[in-house]
């Protein structure tokens, strides 16, 4: 036996990161009864007490503009006062830096238990058979050493799981999973999904992590709209309530929050022996042993503690012998167009908040026409608008196209839930070449990210004809 | 009071979470809203400090009452205003600068004070920063189409965010329900719209 000192414990499984990925890890071997103690950057989640569902803005002085106005110079918490916990595009004490030619990199990082699963737009997709393949369809990237059929269980697993909804299409580049019933679309996606039909665009229940019947305990959704303020009832799929909670329950999971994992540790003979984590309470600097490790700190996080972590047995950095961490990053790149459609006046009000985001989205529909489209791989389009809950913001325009007075209540009343998005997020290539430079601080990692995008633009601009045509009929600003 | 509002929302999330496949409790959750309610009747309202009579009347022009609802003051803009103002230096900066701007304006085009002036002298002014604005914003009402776009901004916000302007536009919304369901009028209004773009 190699010897240790006697007052260190050695835990079994050491997880980094409490998001999707180390929630479901965490969540899966308690359930199996091994003990996993998880590392969170940021603090414990308390759903009850901070998530602000069914708050209406007058329930604040500051109405969602923020203490001082924040929101009105730019400030304030990222997706409004309104979103859930969640962390941020800039970080105390967490700089980074970007490549001199890269201008428009926002890195947002998560720090709360859960991670992003708090705030994403639950839009949960499978990938298709193709993305599997990519070098053989557009020359790009590499194959998978595996296949959608390899994968399809898990898929299944996953979907059953955390429960999303969708309706079976067989449409290629969006397979078919395990599915809640979708809700009904609302009056204006019925428009868009006549004009989408007459383009000869597909355009489907959408495929969200929101449950339509109780599921493992967790109560069907109760229609609030409200998924991006945090949901109290856990009827859409966050890690923090759906996986973590449950884990803590078995008695198995030890959870360590305000913990920053500094340094992969190593026995000098090519073994993890454990991670070196700044305590952000204490500001201590602590070492935790472990039989096995997982690093699932977000795909720039996970690669940047890699990176830092340079034993002498690992001098290019911890499970780098091939040099490729922390290179090939994909990201997803989205943008949006709005428009004024004046011929939806008039439509009868209703509540139209349903199972929050869009019930009916447009999936890929390019993929036999690839070659002669001018750009690789796809997009998908979300559909944005309604009678939304009224907030800081949401009459401006009326107003700037009223002047004041009496017309500008009666523009208000009109222009309601008139405003409708398409928001492309496109499936991109980006690549990024990390050229490591030493962390400023243990509290302060610097990962430079030049970023070489491949052919965005033409993608976009085929998203924005694609809107164009959408908009021609009932066209308006 | 002895629950508070946050007390009473956790109890009703752990009884629904608690409910092994069991239904959400609707009534459960009714109850909550209309504690919240009451409790926000109960609240005591801010008290400004700062701007009075200026931000009250141009609130009251930007939003006036009308059949549809009460005024931006009815629905606490003022108060709204004040408050963020006295908490941030450069929002209190640019009210400040603007009051005095539209006093010297009022002035200039005729004597006085702009909170004194006729209602017809007033939206006068008003009307002439619109019309600059339109035109670009540039010139010499420029500072005033740039507070007149603060006031504004700030005005509509404080009155759609207040029960009479969620009342006023009629979002229906921010409910529990146990299904969702798009109405038969509002689909029928679809189905006509689209057949009428030939789609």
């Amino acid at each position: 036996m190699p010897a240790i000192q006697p007052r260190e414990e050695i835990h079994d499984v050491v997880v980094i990161g409490s998001g999707a990925g180390g929630a479901t890890v965490a969540h899966v071997l308690t359930g199996l009864g091994v003990r996993v103690t998880l590392l969170e950057a940021g603090p414990m989640l308390d759903p009850y007490r901070e998530f602000k569902e069914h708050d209406w803005p007058y329930d604040y002085d500051h109405r969602g503009a923020e203490p001082g106005g924040r929101r009105y110079f730019g400030e304030g918490k990222p997706f409004g006062f309104f979103s859930t916990t969640s962390g941020g595009w800039e970080l105390d004490g967490e700089p980074y830096t970007v490549a001199d030619d890269t201008d428009d990199f926002w890195w947002f990082r998560s720090r709360i238990v859960g991670g992003r699963t708090n705030h994403y737009g639950r839009m949960t997709f499978r990938f298709s058979d193709y993305d599997f393949a990519p070098r053989d369809r557009d020359g790009l990237g590499w194959n998978w050493p595996i296949t959608y059929e390899d994968i399809a269980p898990w898929y299944d697993r996953a979907e059953a799981f955390i429960g999303v909804t969708g309706s079976r299409e067989g449409i290629r580049s969006a397979p078919d999973g395990v599915f809640h019933d979708p809700p009904p679309p609302k009056a204006h996606e019925l428009l868009i999904q006549r004009a989408s039909h007459k383009l000869g665009i597909p355009c489907i229940p959408n495929r969200r992590a929101v449950i339509t019947r109780p599921l493992n305990g967790r109560p069907a959704c109760h229609y609030c709209g409200q998924c991006g303020r945090g949901c109290r009832t856990a009827s859409n799929y966050s890690a923090s309530q759906v996986q973590i909670l449950p884990a803590l329950a078995t008695g198995r999971l030890t959870l360590i929050d305000q913990a920053m994992a500094r340094e992969v540790t190593t026995d000098g003979a090519g073994r993890v022996t454990g991670v070196v984590y700044l305590d952000k309470r204490t500001g201590e600097e602590r070492t935790i042993r472990s039989r096995v490790l997982v690093v699932a700190a977000s795909a720039c996080e996970s690669a940047r503690l890699l990176l830092n972590s340079k034993p002498r047995d690992f001098p290019s950095g911890v499970a780098n012998h091939s040099g490729v961490v922390g290179r090939y990053l994909m990201d997803t790149v989205g943008f949006g167009l709005g428009g004024y459609v004046p011929a939806l006046e008039g439509l009868p009000r209703y509540n139209s908040d349903g199972a929050g985001g869009a019930h009916l989205y447009m999936p890929w529909w390019g993929w036999d026409d690839q070659t002669k489209l001018g750009f690789p791989r796809g997009y998908h389009i979300e559909i944005g608008g309604g009678y939304g809950m009224p907030g800081v913001g949401s009459f401006q325009r009326s107003a700037r196209r009223a002047g004041y007075g009496a017309a500008l209540k009666e523009r208000a009343r009109r222009e309601y839930g008139t405003r409708v998005r398409d928001d492309p997020q496109r499936r991109q290539l980006l690549r990024a070449r990390p050229e490591r430079r030493r962390p400023l601080g243990h509290s302060r990692p610097a990962l430079p990210l030049p970023l070489e995008r491949a052919r965005a633009p033409a993608g976009a601009a085929h998203a924005r004809d694609v809107h164009r045509a959408h908009r021609a009929p009932g066209r308006g600003g | 009071m002895t629950l508070s509002r946050r007390e009473v929302l956790r109890q009703l999330a752990v009884a629904a979470t608690s409910a092994a496949a069991g239904g959400f409790n609707l009534e459960a959750a009714r109850v909550v809203h209309a504690f919240a309610a009451e409790e926000r009747a109960q609240a005591g309202g801010y008290a400004p400090r700062l701007l009075t009579a200026h931000v009250r009347r141009l609130a009251e022009l930007v939003v006036p009452a009308d059949a549809g609802g009460g005024s931006a003051v009815d629905a606490g803009a003022p108060e709204f205003i004040d408050l963020l103002c006295s908490e941030n230096e450069r929002l209190a900066d640019i009210y400040r600068r603007g009051v005095a701007w539209v006093d010297e304006e009022t002035d200039r085009r005729g004597g006085g004070a702009f909170v004194g002036a006729s209602s017809g002298r007033q939206t006068a002014l008003l009307d002439a920063l619109v019309d600059a604005e339109r035109a670009g914003g540039a010139g010499d009402l420029a500072p005033g189409v740039r507070f007149f776009a603060w006031v504004r901004r700030m005005t509509v916000d404080a009155y759609y965010t207040s029960p009479i302007g969620i009342r006023d536009v009629g979002y229906e919304g921010n409910r529990v329900a146990s299904a969702y369901d798009t109405p038969p009028a509002a689909l029928e209004f679809i189905d006509r719209l689209a057949d009428d773009l030939g789609l």
